[in-house]
C-alpha cells in the first residue's frame, strides 16, 4: 500500500500535533486505562471503592469501636435506634507514565517519523491526563536504561515543557524493553496507568518481560505499537539490496523480488499480531499506530477504538 | 571502415573504471531497517556479493561514455560514392630552410610530416598519392601510388634543405597534375608560409596545413673582408652584420676564427628586428674566416658563415721589356711597395723562371710561354687597330678612344674596379683570342667586338693578354687609377694560381672546370659525397650550407657555401590555422573525411546523456 503521505507532510503534521492548538481539540477525551489504584489522594474518583471522609457520600456501614465518631450517621441512629457510619466515595489520582522508546529503530525508515509520532502521541496524552488532573511522568527508554524528563508534571501548562524535552531526544542504539522498564520500575514506586510507546522490534519474550514487569508493579498497561509507511510497504529501486539493521549494524544481502517483499509483510503482519494477542490476553490495550495517517485519526479513532481514551 | 583518430579507444580503460564505480557505489547502497528480525525469513541470495549484475541505469551510462569514445575515434567509411580507386591526393611538402626552424622538441618539417602522414592514413583505402616537394627546385618525388607504406616511407625521408626555396613552382606542378577531369584530386599543401602570402591562383581549392610559429632567431646577415689587392691577412678587416629577426630582445655572442682559432669574440644585445655591424681587423692568419653566434635559437643554420681572407706574399715579376715608359712605371710601382718584387728586367727573357711568381710582356710574344703565369701587353703579334669609315679608309686623324663597352664583372680581376670609370684608351692591339681565353673587358671599333683583356688558364698557368698599349700612358695620374688598379688586380690573379677558398650562397649552381678524363666527386657538408655528371663542364649544387671539397685529378679545392636569405630567416609566423577548399577552418591537424560519423556519434551521446539524467532523477 502506497504511503498516505510524503515523508515532508508526516513531519508538518506530526509537529502540529504537539501544539496548543490540536491539543485543545481533545479537552474532552479522558484516559481510558484502568483506574488509579494509588494511596495518594486525589481527584479522581475511584469505582467501588470508599474511603472515610470525602465530599461524595456511597453508602453506610455499620458501626466498629474505633470508627470516628464524626462520621456517625446520628439522622440514622434517631430514626432507626442503628449505629451506622457514612463512607464517602474514594478519591485517589492516576497517574500517567509514558513510556517512550527511543531506540535507533524508532529512527528507521526516516521517512516513517515514528520517533516524532512518539513525541506527539506522548504530549496528547498527557495533556488528556493532565486536563483531568492526573499527573503525567514521561520514562525515556533507550540503550542506556531509562531516563525520565520531569518527576511528575501536574499541570497542562507543562506539556510544552514535555514536548520541548522530547523533542531534544535523538533514537539511537539497540531496543531492550525489558532493562528499559525494569530500570524506569526501579527509579518510581508510584503506580498508575503505564502506556508504552514502542516499534515493538524485539524478541517476543522481552516486550512480554517488560509488559509482565509493569503489570506485576501494579500499574495498568497499555501498548502503542508505532508503524509507519515505509516500515510496511519497503522500497527499493534496485533489485539487490543491502539491508543494514541500524541497531545492530549487521547487514544483509537480499534480492527484493515480489516474492521477499510478500514473505516479509507476512513476517512484520506475524509479529503484530503476535503481540496484539499477547497483550489482548493479558488484558492490556493495544493499538497500532499508523504514522501515515494524521494525528487526529490516531487519537481521536485509534485509540479510542482501542479503549485506551474514551 | 575506419578510424581517424584510433588512440581514443585508449579512453576504453574509463569502461573499468564505470564498473568499478557501480560495484563500489552497489556495496555503498544500503537499505536501512529498524531491525533485521524481520528480514531473517528472506533467505540470502547464493551468489558471490560482488557480482557484477548492471542495472539498466549502468547501461545507459556505459551507452554515454561508449558514444563518446566513438565520436572522439570518429570513424568513416571509405568513398562515399563507393568508387575507391578514384581519389587521388597530391601531396606539397616544402623543403626551405625555414622548415628547419625547431618548434618546441620538434620541427616544423616534423609537423609537417606528421600532418601528410596523418592524411595518408585517414584518406579511403585506394586513393592515390603523388609527393611533390618544394625547394630551389620543385620536384616531384614520388608518382601516384596507392602504396601508403612507399608514400610513408618517403615522406620519413624527406629533409629540409639549406635554401630558400618559391612555393608557387610547386604548386603549379601540383595544379598541372590534379587537373584530370576523371578523377577526383585533393592537392594538400604542408609548409610554413601562411596561405594569404601565396597568389590567389596557385592556391585557389587546396588544403593548407601551415606549421610553425616561432620568431626565435638570431642570424649572421653578411660577412664581408676588406683586403686590398697585393695585401695580407694582416691589413685585412672583417665586417659581420647581424640581425635579430624575433620580436623580442636578444642576446648573443658572435665570435670569430681563422685556421681554427677563435681570436676575436663579442657580446651584444639586439632589439627586436634590428640589424648590427661589428668590425673585426688584426686578422692573425689568412684562410677561411668563419663568424659564428654562439646562441640557441629556433634556426641554427644561419649562425655561420663564411668569407675568405687571401694569404698574402710579395708578387716577384720577371719584366721583360725594352725601355719604354711603362717600364720605368712599372719599375717606380715596384720600388714603392713591398707588394711587388721586379727580379727580372731584361729585354729578353732569363732562360730560368724559378723564383718568379708572374712573367710580364710589354710589345714582346716569346716563341713559348714561360712555365710560370705570364701577361702580355700589347703584344708585338696583334695589329693596331685604326678607326676606318664604312669604305674601310681611315676615317679620322685624329688620336681613337676605345670606351669600355662590356665587362665580366665576376671575374676576379675586376674585383674593387668599377668598369665604367674607365678613361677611353687610344691604342688597342687587335688580337685573335687563344682558346684558353675569355674576355674579361670589351670594347668595339668598326662594328666589331674587340677584347681589351682575355684571361684565362693553360697549361695549369693564368695566362692575361692586355690588348691596350700602356706605353706613354702616365698610370700613376688619377685619369689612370682604374687602369692601374686593373694591372694590379692582374697581378695579384696571376700570381695566386687558384683563388683559394670559392665563397658562394646556399641555393647557387657552381659550374666547375673540365673535368677531364674522371668526373670529380664532391665531399658534401656533412661528408656526403656527391658525383658529379660526366662532361666537360660539370655543375655542382650547393643544397648545403657548409664547406664542399671537390676533389680533382689536379688537386683539392673548396668551396663555401654560406646560407643567407632574410626570407627565409623570418620564420616568425601567425599562429597555423588549417585550412579546408570549402572555406571553413578547422582546428584540427587532421583531414577530416567528409564521411566522417564523429559528430553524429557525439550527438547521440549528448542524447543518452540527458536520457541517463532523467532515468537516475526518477531512480533518486
Amino acid at each position: 500500500m502506497p504511503p498516505d503521505t510524503s515523508t515532508a507532510e508526516r513531519l508538518d503534521t506530526w509537529s502540529e500535533a504537539g501544539q496548543p492548538a490540536f491539543l485543545r481539540s481533545l479537552d474532552r477525551l479522558r484516559i481510558n486505562v484502568g483506574g488509579g489504584t494509588t494511596l495518594h489522594p486525589g481527584n479522581n474518583p475511584v469505582a467501588m471503592a470508599t474511603q472515610d471522609s470525602g465530599l461524595e457520600f456511597a453508602k453506610h456501614r455499620p458501626y466498629t469501636p474505633g470508627d470516628d465518631l464524626r462520621h456517625i450517621d446520628w439522622n440514622a441512629l434517631a430514626r432507626h435506634d442503628t449505629k451506622l457510619v457514612k463512607t464517602f466515595r474514594a478519591e485517589r489520582e492516576a497517574p500517567l507514565h509514558l513510556l517512550i522508546d527511543n531506540s535507533g529503530s524508532m529512527a528507521s525508515p526516516a521517512g516513517d517519523c515514528k520517533q516524532l509520532a512518539a513525541a506527539a502521541l506522548a504530549a496528547c496524552l498527557a495533556y488528556i491526563s493532565l486536563r483531568n488532573r492526573d499527573p503525567v511522568r514521561v520514562g525515556i527508554l533507550d540503550h542506556n536504561g531509562a531516563r525520565h524528563i520531569a518527576p511528575l508534571l501536574r499541570h497542562p501548562q507543562r506539556v510544552p515543557l514535555l514536548v520541548q524535552g522530547l523533542a531534544s531526544t535523538r533514537a539511537s542504539g539497540p531496543t531492550d524493553l525489558e532493562s528499559g522498564v525494569a530500570a524506569y520500575l526501579r527509579i518510581t514506586r508510584l503506580p498508575g496507568v503505564a502506556i508504552v510507546l514502542s516499534d515493538f522490534l524485539v524478541p517476543p519474550a522481552n516486550y512480554q518481560h517488560a509488559l509482565h514487569a509493569l503489570l506485576a508493579s501494579g500499574y495498568q498497561v497499555a501498548a502503542l505499537r508505532l508503524l509507519g509507511p515505509g516500515e510496511q510497504n519497503p522500497h527499493a529501486h534496485t533489485r539487490r539490496i543491502r539491508v543494514f539493521d541500524v541497531e545492530s549494524r549487521r547487514d544483509r544481502m537480499i534480492d527484493f523480488t515480489p516474492e521477499h517483499r510478500a514473505r516479509y509483510r507476512k513476517t512484520l503482519d506475524e509479529h503484530t499480531s503476535g503481540l496484539h494477542s499477547w497483550c489482548k490476553t493479558n488484558g492490556i490495550p493495544f493499538c497500532v499506530i499508523d504514522t501515515g495517517q494524521p494525528p487526529s485519526a490516531a487519537v481521536t479513532r485509534a485509540l479510542t477504538g482501542a479503549g485506551v481514551l474514551r | 571502415m575506419g578510424f581517424i583518430n584510433p588512440a581514443a579507444f585508449l579512453l576504453s580503460v574509463f569502461v573499468v573504471g564505470l564498473v568499478l564505480l557501480y560495484l563500489w557505489e552497489r556495496n555503498q547502497q544500503r537499505f536501512d531497517v529498524p531491525s533485521l528480525m524481520l528480514w531473517e525469513a528472506i533467505p540470502e541470495p547464493v551468489v558471490r556479493r560482488n557480482r557484477f549484475q548492471p542495472d539498466p541505469l549502468f547501461w545507459l551510462q556505459l551507452a554515454v561514455l561508449s558514444a563518446l569514445i566513438l565520436g572522439l575515434a570518429d570513424p568513416y567509411f571509405a568513398g562515399s560514392d563507393g568508387n575507391n580507386s578514384s581519389r587521388r591526393a597530391i601531396l606539397v611538402v616544402d623543403l626551405s630552410a625555414s622548415m628547419q626552424a625547431a618548434e618546441g622538441t620538434t620541427t616544423r618539417l616534423e609537423l609537417a610530416r606528421r600532418a601528410a602522414a596523418s592524411v595518408v592514413e585517414s584518406s579511403a583505402v585506394g586513393t592515390e598519392f603523388m609527393i611533390v616537394v618544394a625547394s630551389e627546385t620543385p620536384r616531384t618525388t614520388a608518382e601516384f601510388t596507392s602504396d601508403t607504406r612507399d608514400i610513408l616511407h618517403r615522406l620519413d625521408r624527406l629533409a629540409a634543405l639549406d635554401t630558400a626555396a618559391r612555393l608557387e613552382p610547386a604548386l603549379a606542378i601540383a595544379r598541372r597534375a590534379a587537373n584530370d577531369p576523371e578523377r577526383a584530386t585533393e592537392v594538400h599543401v604542408f609548409t610554413d608560409v601562411p596561405r594569404e602570402t601565396i597568389d590567389e591562383r596557385w592556391r585557389r581549392g587546396m588544403y593548407w596545413w601551415p606549421v610553425g610559429a616561432s620568431d626565435d632567431n638570431l642570424a649572421i646577415a653578411s660577412v664581408e673582408v676588406s683586403q686590398g689587392v697585393l695585401q695580407g691577412h694582416r691589413d685585412a678587416t672583417a665586417l659581420v652584420g647581424v640581425r635579430n629577426f624575433s620580436r623580442s630582445e636578444k642576446h648573443g655572442a658572435l665570435a670569430i676564427q681563422t685556421a681554427g682559432h677563435v681570436f676575436a669574440r663579442k657580446l651584444f644585445t639586439l632589439q627586436r628586428e634590428t640589424t648590427a655591424y661589428f668590425h673585426f681587423d688584426h686578422i692573425p692568419a689568412s684562410g677561411v674566416l668563419v663568424a659564428t653566434l654562439a646562441n640557441h635559437d629556433a634556426l641554427p643554420l644561419d649562425n655561420r658563415s663564411f668569407a675568405w681572407v687571401r694569404p698574402s706574399h710579395p708578387v716577384r715579376l720577371a719584366l721583360i721589356a725594352a725601355p719604354s715608359s711603362f717600364a720605368d712605371q712599372l719599375r717606380r710601382i715596384a720600388a714603392t711597395t713591398d707588394a711587388i718584387e721586379i727580379r727580372a728586367d731584361s729585354p729578353t727573357p732569363p732562360e730560368q723562371w724559378s723564383g718568379i711568381d708572374v712573367a710580364v710582356f710589354h710589345r714582346e710574344v716569346p716563341a713559348v710561354l714561360p712555365d710560370v703565369p705570364s701577361l702580355l701587353i700589347a703584344p708585338a703579334s696583334g695589329r693596331p687597330v685604326r678607326l676606318v669609315n664604312d669604305e674601310g679608309v681611315n676615317r679620322s686623324t685624329t688620336t681613337p678612344q676605345f670606351e669600355v663597352l662590356d665587362w665580366n664583372d665576376s671575374h676576379p680581376t675586376l674585383r674593387g674596379i668599377d668598369p665604367r670609370l674607365f678613361q677611353p684608351f687610344t691604342n688597342i692591339i687587335e688580337v685573335t683570342p687563344p682558346p684558353w681565353s675569355e674576355a674579361v673587358l670589351r670594347t668595339q671599333a668598326n662594328g666589331r667586338d674587340l677584347p681589351i683583356l682575355l684571361a684565362g688558364e693553360v697549361d695549369k698557368r693564368r695566362r692575361a693578354i692586355l690588348t691596350v698599349d700602356l706605353e706613354n700612358m702616365n698610370l700613376l695620374s688619377t685619369d689612370r687609377e682604374t687602369t692601374l688598379l686593373l694591372l694590379l688586380n692582374l697581378l695579384d690573379w696571376l700570381s695566386r694560381g687558384s683563388e683559394g677558398v670559392r665563397i658562394a650562397e646556399t641555393g647557387s649552381s657552381i659550374q666547375l672546370a673540365a673535368a677531364g678524363q674522371r668526373v670529380p666527386t664532391v665531399t658534401a657538408p656533412g661528408g656526403r659525397i656527391v658525383e658529379l655528371s660526366r662532361g666537360e663542364s660539370p655543375v655542382l649544387q650547393l643544397d648545403l650550407a657548409g664547406l664542399y671539397e671537390v676533389h680533382r685529378e689536379s688537386g683539392t679545392t673548396t668551396i663555401a657555401a654560406n646560407f643567407n636569405s632574410p626570407r627565409e630567416s623570418d620564420i616568425g609566423r601567425p599562429p597555423p590555422r588549417p585550412y579546408r577548399p570549402d572555406g571553413e577552418v578547422s582546428r584540427g591537424e587532421h583531414n577530416t573525411p567528409a564521411n566522417g560519423l564523429g559528430a553524429w556519434l557525439y550527438m547521440v551521446g549528448a542524447t543518452l546523456l540527458i536520457l541517463e539524467w532523467f532515468a537516475a532523477g526518477r531512480v533518486a
